[in-house]
């Protein structure tokens, strides 16, 4: 049987050329994934900034420092501080504080709450609330808890959704340039 | 007696403007994105949008540790500068040479030789080489995509050959689309200029499930005429039609295939000059000269680790044009494959396999008009080209520096066997200061003119003994490959918080470079129109000639709104052979570059969503061609209205209501002056 047999062999030798070539198992490990994936969402975090409108009297003077706040057990390590210190918006140097608890919340323009801190979203929520404070997560219900950017990984890059209404009950304005990069906009 | 030589056209470039690099492979140059190091900060909005979670693929290579002069322009540029095609944005790239000849035309080149048919550039769009093989070349007429799909232009000067896995004399230029994954939704985009010209393009991208997106575009354009020197008008008008798509699979991060493909149509205005046997011996003639063509490309790209990756890829493109000169179908296959192993911590490993196939065909013209008779032996090439790569990247002391050695090989129907290797060495001082140099020997392989041709391209005048004479230049199948022995030194460097510097310089010395050379007798003839005489032009490796130079681009980040990138270029041409006269000079490119070239472009981010962009060129005068320097400036406003809605409007020329950029001395082609042009722009995503 002709055809049979080499039907056979094709496969055989499809099969050799996938065996010769090495690492065919090799994959990468979840580790390195969130690595990379924090430290982009990181250069987003201190990125922002230049794309959202505080009002005036968030500042206390024209050179105060924009400060980012991390809610929960900080994922970014020194990665944030590094991307911070070489970053100024708008005149203004970029400060990172750790909040240990909410009341340090309020002292903070953006916020990003980690998964972990999530259990606690709806007192995040209340304790920020009327207060220009732009509250960035990557959790799954983030923006309809009361979020107003949350990162997702789409096609091994980092995108990001905003709702809108949240950040304008805060007195937020985000640049539609902000807006147009974003994967889904809620109203 | 002194007898004059009247050539009119192309054919007639005495140092045959010719030239092809018949090369496989192909450049898959990374992203000149940040690397794992943290200075994400950097990185705009776009860049951090367009980095991959994993990169199994090679680790995304910093532009800082790149043995060769590279410049990256990305599609926010494109945009923000009001750029609605591929030559004019390479404007924005330091040392490049790009002049437009007449509406639809441009010569693109790098480190000289600048000419229609400039032939030292290898130029790809996304992994597909675009030339022709007939006469070599880019024509930049039919180079064009959606311009807002474009994600990056790579331009690496000087000798590509080794380090991009594909051969190249003077430069690569690598036009790269976004992933249909990063055009998702629909856009339109209207643009109207003063002329009246018009464009409209349309893209739509989806996802097909959840791991295969897609995108659909199609654009037309309608360009109005430019008015030549004498204000006459040029009749250079150019429209086109185009449409394709684009689709990428993400079977895991590990395995992605890729399949895309184009169509156009257009017609391509130009008036030419040509030679008449009775007097005045010159003719002028204008046509509209039908383009069309397409391609198909598929890639395949899978990572075994993060330390084995292979590629493949395989094309089809078909490129049909009728000029009043040149007359071509163009059939090309091209299969390419691309491995790169690292086998030890410091030890990179690439090589490549690659073989093309080219049917061109030239019977559609048998003659041309006035005393041409047109004819290439044979009508019909067909021609196979085998290659192959081989490149190691070694580390030294601890990764501080790196050495790069390799070559090319490839045999050819012309010129048979050929090698092209090159070492590359790169010394980083810290994260701040690197060093580069290289040397490299490459070639160009002859193109059919060169081989093939028995065409006649000139008249002798008053005649020989009273006969008519024809000039014909009759090609060579003994000829041999030009080489190019190429010297490069560089530096980069970041200077303080914001600034970046890069500075390269450059010794090219050229062996063997193809020309016409006349041969023999004057001999009779009869055909008929009746007896004759010939003065044959033999093509023959004639000439050697240097050039030197220097580039510098500069990257300052002013302000978190305001960044500026200034670029400027020094270079100097010189054929070394004595006693060929100004004509022959003036063909091979001699004085037909600008020796200095400076540009300064402005990237303003104002409040309220605009955008305000600046750009300066300044280009110094081609002796060559009796061409005045000129300066340019360019101005765009940009405003972001809302998240669907994006306005634009701007000016090309600011200051001049018209300059002519180049001349026609040698290809037949009228050259026209480049006009001022104001124009606004809508784009609309949803």
């Amino acid at each position: 049987m002709v055809p049979v047999r080499s039907t056979y062999r094709i496969t055989l030798l499809v099969l050799l050329f996938w065996c010769a070539l090495p690492g065919v198992a090799g994959s990468v490990s979840d580790e390195v994934l969130s690595a990379r994936a924090l430290e982009i969402e990181a250069a987003f975090l201190v990125k922002f900034s230049s794309y959202i409108h505080w009002p005036k009297q968030a500042f206390s003077s024209p050179d105060a420092p924009l400060v980012i706040g991390i809610l929960g057990r900080d994922p970014f390590g020194s990665v944030l501080d590094t991307i911070a210190r070489s970053y100024v918006m708008q005149g203004r140097n970029v400060e990172i504080r750790r909040c240990t608890d909410l009341r340090t919340l309020c002292s903070s323009h953006i916020v990003f709450v980690t998964v972990g801190a999530m259990e606690s979203m709806e007192a995040i929520v209340a304790s920020a609330a009327d207060r220009p404070i732009l509250l960035v997560g990557n959790a799954p219900d983030f923006l309809e808890r009361g979020g107003m950017i949350n990162f997702v990984v789409v096609n091994n890059r980092i995108r990001f959704d905003i709702n809108v209404t949240n950040s304008h009950r805060a007195g937020l304005e985000i640049s539609s340039k902000l807006l147009k990069v974003a994967r889904t906009i809620l109203q | 007696m002194e007898r004059r030589i009247f050539c009119g056209c192309l054919l007639s470039a005495f140092p045959l403007v010719i030239a092809v690099m018949l090369v496989s492979g192909f450049v898959q140059t990374t992203p000149a994105a940040a690397g794992q190091d943290g200075d994400l900060s950097v990185l705009s909005l776009d860049e951090l949008l367009d980095l991959e979670v994993v990169s199994v693929a090679k680790v995304p290579e910093k532009l800082t540790k790149t043995p060769a002069a590279i410049s990256v322009i990305t599609g926010e540029d494109l945009r923000r500068n009001g750029v609605r095609s591929l030559p004019e944005a390479l404007r924005m790239v330091p040392g490049l040479h790009v002049y437009q000849i007449d509406g639809n035309k441009w010569a693109v080149s790098a480190r000289g030789f600048s000419s229609r048919f400039a032939n030292k550039m290898l130029v790809m769009i996304d992994g597909r080489t675009v030339y022709s093989t007939l006469f070599s070349g880019v024509f930049w007429d039919v180079q064009d995509t959606m311009i807002e799909d474009i994600d990056r232009i790579e331009v690496i000067r000087g000798p590509g050959g080794t380090l991009w896995g594909a051969n190249a004399v003077n430069g690569v230029i690598n036009i790269i689309t976004r992933d249909s994954a990063d055009t998702q939704g629909s856009l339109v985009s209207l643009r109207a200029e003063d002329g009246p010209d018009g464009e409209v393009s349309v893209r739509h991208g989806g996802w097909l499930n959840d791991r295969l997106s897609y995108r659909v575009y199609g654009k037309y354009f309608d360009r109005d005429s430019f008015e030549r020197s004498d204000g006459a008008d040029a009749e250079d008008q150019w429209h086109q039609g185009r449409g394709g798509f684009r689709m990428d699979m993400n079977i895991s991060a590990a395995n992605k295939m890729t399949l895309q493909g184009d169509l156009y149509k257009g017609k391509s205005g130009e008036t030419v000059r040509y030679v008449t046997p009775s007097y005045p011996y010159l003719n002028y003639g204008s046509e509209e000269a039908p383009v069309s063509g397409g391609n198909i490309l598929g890639r395949w790209n899978r990572a075994f680790s993060d330390k084995s990756e292979i590629t493949f890829q395989a094309y089809y493109d078909r490129i049909e044009r009728n000029e009043f000169f040149i007359d071509e179908t163009l059939d090309t296959i091209d299969l390419d494959m691309q491995h790169r192993l690292d086998l030890a911590e410091s030890l990179e490993f690439l090589y490549g396999l690659g073989y093309r196939y080219t049917k061109s065909d030239t019977t559609g013209k048998e003659t041309i008009p006035g005393i041409y008779s047109y004819a290439m032996d044979p009508r019909v090439a067909r021609d196979n080209l085998f290659s192959g790569f081989v490149q190691a990247r070694i580390g030294i002391v601890g990764g501080r520096g790196e050495i790069t050695v390799g070559s090319k090989f490839e045999h050819n129907d012309y010129t048979g066997f050929e090698y092209q290797p090159s070492i590359r060495a790169l010394w980083n001082f810290n994260e701040r200061h690197a060093l580069w140099a290289s040397i490299s020997r490459s070639i160009r392989t002859p193109s059919r003119i060169e081989d093939d041709s028995n065409i006649n391209i000139g008249l002798v005048q008053p005649p020989v003994n009273g006969m008519m004479t024809f000039v014909r230049l009759m090609g060579n199948d003994e000829v041999d490959s030009e080489k190019v022995y190429s010297y490069e030194s560089g530096y980069r460097g970041r200077l303080g918080e914001n600034i970046f510097v890069d500075l390269s310089l450059f010794y090219n010395r050229y062996l063997d470079l193809l020309s016409g050379v006349p041969a023999g007798q004057i001999t009779p003839e009869f055909s008929a129109s009746g007896p004759h005489l010939v003065y044959p032009v033999l093509v023959a490796n004639s000439r050697d000639a240097e050039t030197y130079g220097l580039e510098m681009s500069c990257e300052v980040s002013v302000a978190d709104w305001w960044r500026l990138t200034g670029g400027y270029s020094w270079l100097q041409m010189h054929l070394l052979d004595v006693g060929i006269s100004q004509e022959a000079r003036q063909g091979f490119g001699e004085d037909q570059n600008a020796e200095n070239l400076f540009s300064l472009v402005s990237y303003m981010d104002l409040p309220h969503d605009l955008e305000l962009n600046s750009a300066f060129y300044y280009v110094s005068s081609l002796d060559g061609l009796d061409i005045d320097s000129h300066v340019r400036v360019d101005l765009n406003l940009s405003w972001h209205v809302n998240r669907t809605v994006t306005l634009a409007a701007g000016c090309h020329n600011l200051f001049d209501d018209s300059h002519q950029e180049f001349s026609n001395a040698m290809d037949g082609i009228l050259a026209s002056e480049v006009p001022r042009k104001i124009y606004a722009n809508l784009t609309i995503s949803f």
